[in-house]
């Protein structure tokens, strides 16, 4: 049994109950930097919940209607599911409740979302752009989380991640480059 | 003067419609752009299949069937793509246990420096230029990420840096700056500088991994 995750999922379940969105954001980063620690897809699978959980949680126009109520409740009861599997140590079937979790967050996307592109496509961002800040490549960020690059490195560019990865002065660089133009 | 490509620069210049400057940079300097059939899979192959990054692949196809860039390969690139992979990501242990910070993109483009004979490698993201130039800097910044420690290996670092060439690193930044001292921006007349200190915020805004810092000082620079 992984006791992480069963801990994760557990607090992933409390925190849809009482509404914590900062709790479920901090288990969505939680997730994402564990998934690149131990290259884990499974763990991606749960951070693209949480922060989808945290999204919709936000959206007042979402937020008590009746399927909204009905999701939330579909949650509880998959997320049970996934705990109860992980416990067993099944993680194909913990898998299984993941894959139904996030086909009902598509289709709550889909049927009350205001946007082109899924919350599970901005999830993968979300995700992806934490394992980033942990030391990811772009590429193996991009990869694990199954984010699309292009728009991962877009988001990226509107953080402050790229503050601090400044090394030679830019002058000496292109001074370095500006040689071996000659 | 050979330059390999990684996808996340090129990824750069076209949305922000510069990927022209290298071919710019190949008519007035004399500088091949190469990719690997990864990287050319990465920007054309797999955008083509969805429509909303259709155009940027297809304007990235277009510098490639106008010869500004090319694609290099050879029968030792898989086997050097696997033993470069496999050094970088043993360069970073947390809690004593590798943390894989590198993809096999990345590490092909970095095998083909050697392959191709390339003098410097143009990459905008910044795990793959920080673990070339500076991994003590990568490790200070993330450390404060994780609970247990980060530890940077630096005989790992030194079997790293022995598999790639000595290798300048650039970035899309400055493929324009060095595109712009030699007119890439004159069409824009009187607005030449403008329009290049403008791009460059643009690169930073499309991923390019820029300080604030870095960009102030390219705001600095005159193209004159």
């Amino acid at each position: 049994m992984d006791e992480f995750l069963v801990k994760k999922v557990s607090e992933l379940r409390d925190a849809k109950d009482s509404a914590n969105i900062a709790k479920i954001k901090d288990l969505g980063s939680d997730f994402a930097e564990e998934a690149f620690m131990r290259q884990d897809p499974l763990f991606v699978d749960f951070s693209i919940i949480a922060y989808s959980l945290a999204k919709f949680l936000e959206k007042p126009y979402i937020v008590g209607t009746p399927k909204w109520i009905d999701f939330r409740e579909d949650l509880g009861d998959e997320l049970d599911e996934a705990v109860a599997a992980l416990k067993k140590g099944d993680r194909q079937e913990c898998a299984a409740a993941v894959a139904r979790i996030h086909h009902r967050i598509l289709d709550l996307s889909a049927t009350m979302g205001r946007f082109v592109s899924s919350v599970i496509d901005k999830a993968r961002i979300k995700a992806a752009t934490q394992m980033y800040a942990h030391g990811a490549s772009l590429g193996a960020a991009a990869k694990l989380s199954g984010a699309n690059k292009k728009e991962l490195s877009k988001y990226i560019g509107m953080t402050r991640i790229p503050e601090k990865y400044a090394t030679i002065p830019v002058k000496n660089r292109l001074a370095e480059i500006e040689k071996l133009f000659k | 003067m050979k330059i390999v490509c990684d996808s996340s620069s090129l990824i750069s210049l076209a949305d922000t419609c510069n990927i022209d400057a290298l071919a710019f940079l190949k008519q007035k300097a004399g500088a091949e752009f190469v990719i690997t059939p990864g990287v050319r899979e990465e920007i054309i192959g797999a955008p083509m299949k969805i429509k909303a990054l259709e155009y940027s692949a297809i304007r990235i196809r277009k510098a490639l069937e106008e010869s500004a860039i090319a694609v290099a390969d050879a029968p030792n690139l898989a086997a050097k793509t696997s033993e470069i992979l496999g050094a970088a990501n043993r360069l970073y242990l947390v809690g004593g246990k590798p943390l894989p910070v590198l993809h096999e993109g990345e590490a092909q483009s970095l095998a083909l420096l050697s392959i191709a004979r390339a003098n410097a490698l143009l990459v905008d993201e910044k795990t793959t230029r920080l673990i070339v130039e500076d991994p003590a800097k990568l490790k200070e910044m993330i450390e404060g990420e994780y609970v247990e420690k980060l530890a940077l290996d630096l005989e790992a670092h030194k079997k790293f840096l022995a598999l790639i060439p000595p290798t300048a690193i650039m970035r899309s930044a400055e493929v324009l700056a060095l595109a712009a001292h030699r007119g890439y921006f004159k069409t824009f007349g009187k607005h030449e500088e403008e329009a290049f200190h403008a791009s460059v915020y643009a690169l930073r805004a499309a991923g390019c991994s820029l300080a604030q810092d870095e960009l102030e000082q390219y705001g600095e620079i005159s193209i004159e």
